[in-house]
């Protein structure tokens, strides 16, 4: 395991496409968090008063509900992270690297599995980072600073985790099938952004919602409902929904199941 | 002796195409086994299959008769077709990867570096390296473990001739200190060069398998000219020993299949009136038996 990760990490901490992603994503996602503190927007004017709602003043900072604002703020970010694991897996396959490691005594399972490690890596990393931000700018900015209450929406940030690990899963299952960078992002982006929401739409939620992006989106929602609820009359997610992560992690484990499958299987051509 | 490899039945197909086909060959301990065969013959086949890349339909394999495939890669130093490197990483980083995946001491890299001439440029970026520099490279890796078996695969195929005389100069080194070597080549000069036994492939056969100077002992080959072309070729007919006759534009080429005398030959000539002006015996060339052999199973 030790070992896997040793190799993992020399292959990437060379690179300077690893450094300057990684902390592009690093940089990026503590701004955006930051700013989101001096978001305002125009509510117009009222009895001659002109009114701005400023997200910070309307608590989106506040404990406990920060975890939820803030970790699915982050999982727009992934997308990066996919980036990164895209580039290094057809990478491995442009330099015929996967060929040499596999000749060189690497068992094909290894290297699935050192791939693997890296990824929960990305996830376990970026989690730690959403834990961080959330803290400091809770701390700064939270109107409720009560222990017994802190803590009490944490597991969106399990969700979170699930939700970047589960998809960097699938995006190394893609990146693995396609191979070629432009290709594999084009067919990532299509996927997510197209063809799974128009089959959705299509099929229905009641059976679309087992799709592997749905069950994604469906562990959590959109933040800023609650600071409009006195206007609308909406229904609010007080916790992660159980059976979406739960189908989460049945995805997670099918396309780590089929990568194995077949790279076990099939001949390493390049 | 012991062997190091063995190959059963080995069979693979690419769709319609035949790549191999029941191939069987082993290698013992301290040989130089060249794999000859021209391109599309199945060589790179093989050794895809045996350094576990690619899989195969039929048959069996076994490296040093254990079973686990990874653990026995890591016992070998291999090269299939052009040498893979990461690009952005320096020959010492490069060969970092390969010593944590065979599980092999630090201090190797700097020795292998200097073994293949590459300690001056060790911490230059892969990218840079020219050709040779990158087919030493690899050399360099395949040498990291101290191999029990070295695979190479058309190791001097894009070289320049500098290259090539490197390049063999290291492999006929390395196989003098005893390491047994694979060596897949379409040059036959190659394997006559540096190889002890030889498998031949044609169209995923194997036409023969043996030490290489028993493979192309043959009785040789006698050129022979006269005036008369005509009737030197009528008169060499049925003499013995010749299995065959062709001719250029002036000289007969008699193919031997027993040893002949060439003074009785131009003895029995002269009593037919025909006057010889050119006579030489000839050791049958490793190339034209080659084309032989492989002309022989069409």
């Amino acid at each position: 395991m030790i070992r896997l990760l040793r190799i993992e990490w020399l292959k990437l901490r060379n690179s300077r496409a690893f450094i300057i992603i990684g902390g592009f994503y690093v940089l990026l996602m503590a701004l955006v968090a930051w700013g989101m503190g001096y978001v305002h927007f125009d509510a117009g004017t009222q009895n001659g008063i002109k009114t701005t709602i400023n997200l910070g003043k309307l608590g989106f900072f506040d404990f406990p509900y920060i975890w939820k604002n803030i970790s699915y703020i982050a999982g727009f970010f992934k997308y990066i992270l996919a980036i990164l694991v895209v580039i290094f897996i057809s990478n491995e396959y442009s330099y015929r690297t996967v060929r040499q490691n596999v000749i060189d005594g690497l068992s094909r399972q290894e290297f699935i599995t050192s791939k693997l490690l890296m990824i929960l890596m990305y996830s376990v990393v970026s989690t730690i980072l959403v834990v961080l931000i959330t803290t400091i700018l809770g701390i700064l900015f939270s109107n409720n600073q009560a222990w017994d209450v802190i803590f009490l929406k944490i597991d969106f940030v399990l969700a979170y985790f699930l939700e970047t690990l589960t998809y960097l899963i699938f995006s190394f299952f893609v990146a693995y099938l396609i191979k070629r960078t432009g290709f594999v992002i084009i067919t990532l982006v299509l996927y997510t952004f197209v063809i799974e929401p128009i089959a959705v739409w299509q099929i229905g939620e009641p059976v679309g919602k087992f799709l592997p992006i749905q069950s994604i989106r469906e562990m959590s929602e959109i933040p800023f409902k609650r600071y409009i609820k006195d206007i609308v009359e909406l229904n609010i997610m007080e916790s992660a929904d159980i059976s979406a992560m739960f189908r989460t992690i049945v995805w997670g484990g099918v396309f780590t199941w089929l990568t194995y499958y077949l790279f076990g299987k099939r001949d390493i051509l390049s | 002796m012991s062997t190091i490899l063995n190959i059963s039945q080995l069979s693979k197909s690419y769709g319609k195409v035949k790549a191999l086909q029941q191939l069987d060959m082993s290698i013992e301990r301290g040989q130089v086994h060249g794999i000859l065969g021209p391109n599309g013959s199945g060589k790179t086949t093989t050794l895809g299959i045996i350094l576990g890349v690619l899989n195969a339909d039929n048959g069996s394999f076994d490296w040093f008769g254990t079973p686990v495939l990874h653990r026995n890669l890591q016992r070998i130093g291999a090269i299939l077709e052009t040498p893979n490197f990461y690009p952005y990483l320096s020959a010492v980083k490069n060969l970092e990867v390969v010593r944590l995946i065979k599980g092999v001491e630090k201090h190797r890299i700097d020795e292998v570096l200097e073994q293949v001439n590459l300690a001056g440029r060790k911490h230059d970026k892969f990218s840079t390296y020219s050709l040779g520099m990158k087919q030493r490279l690899a050399i360099a890796s395949a040498l990291l473990n101290e191999p029990e078996i070295l695979v190479l695969d058309e190791p001097t195929n894009v070289l320049d001739p500098q290259g090539i005389a490197e390049v063999r100069e290291l492999i006929m080194r390395i196989a003098r200190e005893g390491t047994t070597i694979l060596i897949a080549s379409h040059l036959l000069d190659e394997i006559e060069k540096v190889c002890s036994h030889v498998t031949i492939l044609k169209q995923g056969k194997r036409l023969f398998t043996g030490p290489v100077d028993e493979v192309f002992a043959t009785a040789g080959l006698i050129e022979v000219g006269a005036a008369d072309r005509d009737a030197l070729e009528k008169a060499c007919h049925g003499y013995p020993g010749i299995k065959s006759i062709s001719h250029d534009a002036r000289k007969l080429h008699l193919n031997l299949e027993d040893k002949v005398d060439p003074a009785a030959l131009n003895k029995f000539l002269a009593e037919q009136g025909i006057l010889v002006d050119h006579l030489v015996y000839r050791k049958s060339s490793l190339e034209q038996q080659f084309l032989e052999l492989v002309s022989k199973s069409k």
